[in-house]
Formats: C-alpha cells, sequence, structure tokens
C-alpha cells in the first residue's frame, strides 16, 4: 500500500491543504503528483506570477501551454510602457484570452520605472478580463506629489462581473476615473485616497457594500462616509494613521450615532484612528452582531470594558494604544464572557499584576492572548513586569500566546514562568533577540513554537531541551542561512517539523 | 440501544452500535434510503474493508460519535492542518500503510471527517520538505519522462501564493 494507491480526489484533498510553496515541490515528485498538483481543484491558491518584460522573453506562452486555463489567478506586473507599444499590448491580450472566462483574479501592478500610473494602460488590460471578479491594484512607483493631468475623460467600460478591488490612492484620486463606472456590482472595497473625489463613486454604491476599507492620511476625510447607507455592510475598517493621531476627532458623536444606528448587519469593525467612548457606547449599543472588533487609542481601558459587555457576540477584540489606570472595584464585575481572543498592543498598565488577574475573571474563556509592544518606557523593569504578571495570573483556558516586541530582547530567564499557564500549547516570541540565559528551563506543555527572531544552532538547540514536547518549530530565516547547518538540524528536528520562514509574520 | 451488523471482506462480523455506525454516510444511505432492516439480524456487507482497518475505524467513529456538526468554514479556515485535536494525532500515529488503508476504507465508507483529519495528517508530512525528501518518505518513484522536470520547474518559476 503507496500513497499513490490512493484515489486522485484524496490526493487533490491532500494538496489543497499545502501552501503553493510545498505544492511546487509536491509537483516535482513524480508525474501523477504533477498532474494533480496543477489539477483544477488545487489550483484555488496558486497565482501566475507575469511581468510584461517576461512576455518579452517568449517565456510565458510556453509556460502556458500546458495549463493556462486552469490559472484563475494572475499577477501581471506592468514594468514596461505599454501604451503606444501594439506588440506589447498584443502579447498580453494573447496571454490573457488564453484563460477565457476561468480568470477570477487580477493583480495589475505599475512598475514603469519614473512613470506615474497611467490609467489608460490599466483600462486596456481590463478589455482583455471581461469576467473578472477580483482586482488588486498596486502602485509601485507612487509619486504621491505629482498631480495627475486634467485631460479629456476617459471611457471606462463597466466589468459587471467585479465583485472586489483593492485599489490605491493614484488610481482613486484620479478624477478621470469613476469607480462606480468600472465596477457597478461591487461588494467588497478597499481602497486608500487623499481627497474627496472618490466619496460620490463610494456614495453611489453604499446600499450594496458587504465590506468597505478605506486608508486616508487627511485629516477629516471621513466626514461623508457618515452620509452613506451602511445597512449592507457586514464589514468596516477605517484607518487614518499617521503622526498626529490622536489631536483629532474624525468621528464626531452625532454622526456616528446616525450611522451605527443603521449598521445592523455589521460583524467586523476595525478602527484604526482615535475614536471616544460615546462613540464607542453608540457601537456598543447598535452593532448586537458585532464579533470582532478593533480600537485604537482609547483612553480609559476599563471603561472600555464595561462598553463591551453588551456585545455578547464578541469572541475577538483588538485594544491598541490604551491605557488601563485608576480601576475601582467595579472592574471585577466586568465578564466578556464570549470573547476568546484578545490583542493588547502598545497599552498601558498601571498596575500589570492587577490587571492580569482581573483580566483571568473578566474573560474566562480567553484562548488566545497577543500582548505586543509593550515596551512603552524602554524601562527593563516595566517589561519584566508586564511579563511576570502576565505568567502569575495563570490565565486558565489560554492555549496559545504571542509575545512581541522588536525592541527589546525577550528575558529568556523567564521561560520557566510559562508552566503556570496550565493550557499553553502555541507559543510565538517576536523579538529582536533572545537574551542568553543560564538557569535550567524546562516547559513540556508547548507543542507548537514560533520565533519570529533570527536564532543561532546553538539556540535552537538550548530551545529543544526547553520545550521537550514540542512537535512543530517555526523560525525567521537569520540573515545567514549558514547560521543553518543542514546535517546537524536534520538530527535536532528528526523528532519534530522544522520551518524557517522568510519574513516576519506580521509584516 | 439498537445495533446492526457489520461484515468486513475478510468474513469478520461486528455487532456496532447504529449511532456509532451512521459517522458513515455509506451505511446511513444504506439503512435510512434503501430501506435495509437491521433489525433482521442480518449483517451488512462491506466488502472493500479489512477487519484490522474497520476495528480502528470503529474506534474512532465511537469517540467521535457525539461531535456537532462541524461549521461551514471558509476556504482559509479550512487551509489549516495544525487544528488537528490530540486525541486524533494520537490515533493516527500508524504506519504508512495503515494510514492510507484507513483513509481508503474512509472513503469507501464516506466518513468526511475522517479523511479530512487524515488528509492534514499527510499534508503535515508534505509540508516543507523537498520533492527528494517527499519521494523518500513516502517511497515514490521518480517517474518523469525526459525533459517533463525541466518544464515544471519552469512553471514552478511562475507560480506563487495568491495574494489576498
Amino acid at each position: 500500500m503507496n500513497i499513490n494507491n490512493l484515489p486522485v480526489e484524496i490526493l487533490e484533498q491532500i494538496f489543497q491543504l499545502l501552501p503553493v510553496d510545498d505544492l511546487k515541490c509536491a509537483s516535482a515528485v513524480c508525474f501523477t503528483w504533477s498532474q494533480v498538483a496543477f489539477s483544477w481543484p488545487c489550483m484555488q491558491n496558486v497565482q501566475l506570477k507575469v511581468a510584461v518584460s517576461s512576455f518579452e522573453d517568449g517565456v510565458v506562452p510556453e509556460v502556458l501551454e500546458t495549463t493556462g486555463r486552469r490559472f484563475r489567478h494572475v499577477c501581471l506586473r506592468v514594468d514596461r510602457p505599454i501604451i503606444d507599444q501594439p506588440h506589447r499590448i498584443e502579447l498580453i491580450s494573447e496571454v490573457l484570452l488564453k484563460f477565457g472566462e476561468s480568470l477570477e483574479s487580477l493583480r495589475f501592478i505599475w512598475d514603469v520605472e519614473d512613470e506615474m500610473f497611467d490609467l489608460n494602460s490599466m483600462l486596456t488590460v481590463l478589455r482583455y478580463v471581461p469576467g473578472l471578479r477580483e482586482l488588486t491594484v498596486e502602485d509601485f512607483i507612487d509619486r504621491r506629489d505629482e498631480l495627475a493631468a486634467v485631460l479629456p475623460a476617459i471611457t471606462v467600460d463597466s466589468l459587471a462581473g467585479l465583485e472586489r478591488v483593492k485599489l490605491p490612492h493614484s488610481l482613486m484620486d484620479n478624477e478621470q476615473f469613476n469607480l462606480a463606472e468600472l465596477a457597478p456590482n461591487l461588494l467588497h472595497l478597499s481602497a486608500e485616497f487623499k481627497g474627496r473625489y472618490p466619496w460620490e463613486a463610494i456614495w453611489l454604491l453604499s446600499g450594496q457594500l458587504y465590506s468597505l476599507s478605506i486608508r486616508t492620511e487627511t485629516e477629516n476625510n471621513f466626514q461623508p462616509l457618515w452620509q452613506i447607507d451602511p445597512s449592507s455592510l457586514r464589514r468596516l475598517r477605517l484607518s487614518r494613521l499617521c503622526c498626529d493621531l490622536g489631536d483629532i476627532n474624525d468621528v464626531k458623536l452625532d454622526d456616528a450615532r446616525c450611522f451605527f444606528f443603521q449598521c445592523t448587519a455589521i460583524t467586523v469593525l476595525k478602527l484604526e484612528l482615535h475614536v471616544s467612548l460615546a462613540v464607542i457606547r453608540v457601537i456598543a449599543e447598535n452593532c448586537s452582531l458585532l464579533r470582532e472588533l478593533l480600537v485604537y487609542d482609547v483612553d480609559d481601558g476599563w471603561q472600555l470594558l464595561v462598553i463591551l459587555q453588551r456585545l455578547e457576540r464578541l469572541t475577538s477584540l483588538t485594544v491598541a494604544e490604551a491605557s488601563f489606570e485608576g480601576a475601582d472595584s467595579d472592574i471585577y464585575q466586568i465578564r466578556l464572557p464570549n470573547l476568546v481572543e484578545l490583542v493588547l498592543d502598545a497599552i498601558y498598565l498601571e498596575e500589570p499584576t492587577k490587571f492580569f488577574i482581573v483580566l483571568d475573571q473578566i474573560v474566562p474563556n480567553l484562548k488566545f492572548l497577543q500582548v505586543s509592544n509593550y515596551n512603552r518606557f524602554d524601562s527593563d523593569s516595566y517589561n519584566l513586569d508586564i511579563l511576570k504578571s502576565l505568567f502569575r495570573a495563570k490565565l486558565q483556558s489560554l492555549d496559545s500566546l504571542t509575545l512581541c516586541d522588536y525592541t527589546c530582547a525577550f528575558p529568556s530567564h523567564l521561560l520557566n514562568y510559562l508552566n503556570l499557564l496550565p493550557k499553553l500549547q502555541v507559543l510565538e516570541l517576536a523579538y529582536c533577540s533572545l537574551a542568553p540565559w543560564s538557569r535550567s528551563a524546562i516547559v513540556p506543555g508547548i507543542k507548537k513554537l514560533i520565533v519570529d527572531t533570527p536564532i543561532t544552532n546553538y539556540q535552537l538547540r538550548k530551545l529543544l531541551n526547553v520545550f521537550p514536547l514540542v512537535s512543530r518549530i517555526e523560525v525567521l530565516q537569520a540573515e545567514d542561512i549558514s547560521a543553518y547547518s543542514l546535517e546537524e538540524l536534520s538530527r535536532i528536528t528528526s523528532r519534530c517539523e522544522f520551518f524557517i520562514r522568510e519574513s516576519r509574520s506580521n509584516e | 440501544m439498537s445495533t446492526i451488523k457489520l461484515e468486513t471482506s475478510d468474513g469478520v462480523k461486528f455487532t456496532v452500535k447504529t449511532q456509532v455506525a451512521k459517522c458513515s454516510g455509506t451505511i446511513r444511505t444504506m439503512l435510512e434510503d434503501i430501506g435495509i432492516n437491521p433489525q433482521d439480524g442480518e449483517a451488512i456487507p462491506l466488502s472493500n474493508v479489512h477487519s484490522t482497518i474497520l476495528q480502528k475505524i470503529l474506534v474512532w467513529a465511537e469517540h467521535h460519535v457525539d461531535d456537532p456538526e462541524p461549521p461551514r468554514e471558509d476556504a482559509d479556515a479550512a487551509k489549516r492542518t495544525d487544528d488537528i485535536c490530540s486525541w486524533d494525532e494520537d490515533f493516527l500515529k500508524v504506519d504508512q500503510r495503515t494510514l492510507f488503508d484507513v483513509m481508503l476504507a474512509a472513503n469507501y465508507l464516506d466518513m468526511k471527517q475522517l479523511i479530512a483529519v487524515c488528509c492534514k495528517t499527510v499534508a503535515n508530512m508534505i509540508k516543507g520538505k523537498t520533492a527528494d525528501q517527499i519521494r523518500r518518505t513516502f517511497n515514490i518513484e521518480n517517474d518523469f519522462p525526459p525533459g517533463e522536470e525541466d518544464k515544471i520547474r519552469l512553471r514552478n518559476q511562475f507560480c506563487e501564493e495568491r495574494s489576498r
């Protein structure tokens, strides 16, 4: 009995679970596997990556000869001008037309050196993919300071099937471009822009959008948002992250009251801008289906938790830039029984010990906790205090913990404290380094370890002694890959799976 | 509690709680749609399943009989392979031959949850390995016709994870 005796449907089901890099390895194993790896069901997460320059080398058509129609996702990097270049347009059309209706998503990357994003080039390409459902546009050149010259109006052909788009500011702010014209049936919009011009299109599309994500740096640019019809929205993300965050109140209470009163379908809300507690109270009173919430820049963290008790379906909460100070006895009464995921990013705790003990009572079913960027004062004692308090609180149901701060080293002498968390199985550490430790530590509960920190073979061996039952380790690729000598690794990793990540997970 | 009899390919008869047997879509269909009456005392023949494998599968079914219907997850969540519960992990710590036999039988018996957890287990065995390491792990022969490997390598250069 060999794996190749399994029916093809089962091989397909296995291969669908593989990330593309592993799928590529699998495709090179044997003839059967190469066929299965590039079968229609397994291509769901595979994207064809091509550049205009690679078309001109003639390689791309050859690659597509056998599998062309099975690609559903294409990433096209425009790295040479195409307008007034009929032969390049012909090459692109030849390839794109091969996919016919099977092409679902296109990622269009503008990367022509020194040239501003050209709307006409994009519209030309879109003409060859009339059945497109998803469009992502990126502008690698991004010449923010230049204004698009005012040219005669451009006709934008509608793509009736387009449901999901992600667009950069150079396209959104271009007054020759009208999003509502391009995608009249849009359901999901993610966009960045600076000016007021794009709001008209968003206003036209409102009432049908399921998800809306807007990033802007302009002060008060969310003003027109409160006029749109949010009744269809399931997910909303607003982001105005820039240096003067906090000085400006982007959300006025009266606007918010009217807006969130109509947000009855919303389940995911991410607010990366300053929002007052009064507004959060309006949200808690009206958005009863909310299950995921991100809030930023909150003055009174305890009061926030009191308010959030109204959201009975809330399972995931991220609090960034908040401070928990001056707690009174009321905090012992707070209960968030359905909350299972909590991210505390850049928060300030006046009394860390008390905070985590109370947290265990407030969130009795917490499974995942992330504490990140807590090194606010560059004070070793405060940093240690946070971690020790967290461990000593013995959070009863926690099974996954992420600790992250790239400004400091992880105090490895605290590793033994991890045993205080009775159910902990997954540990992620993301630091600039692991501080050397001499005391012996052993943490048998951990099954999965992620170290988002370049480490040496020596440290890896030591970690395996600390975590004897770990079955999976992921580390960040060291700048010098020879830091991991392979002969030694096969010995080290014979009892667990070992992965090297190329980049930090949260970048 | 009602029971039914199952007979494997090697002629062994098992008496199983009906509820446990119904973890198998195939048996459930036989009982409910085709109207085989288990009270007759006649065994349902499972001509594709050997008794050693059925024994193992019944242990799994017994443990999971009260599992709630799995929620319909979105495509991203379904791609996870690190969410195998520790009981299943121990249950599937078997040699490859047995693992694949269990998968074949589970496929025949239409037990989606068992197949899913087996597939995750196999995916974890593939992940992080080179093509050569995979061949050695599963004892697979490199049977590419000449020139084919180069074509695949070229094609793979143009493939990447779909970005979202």
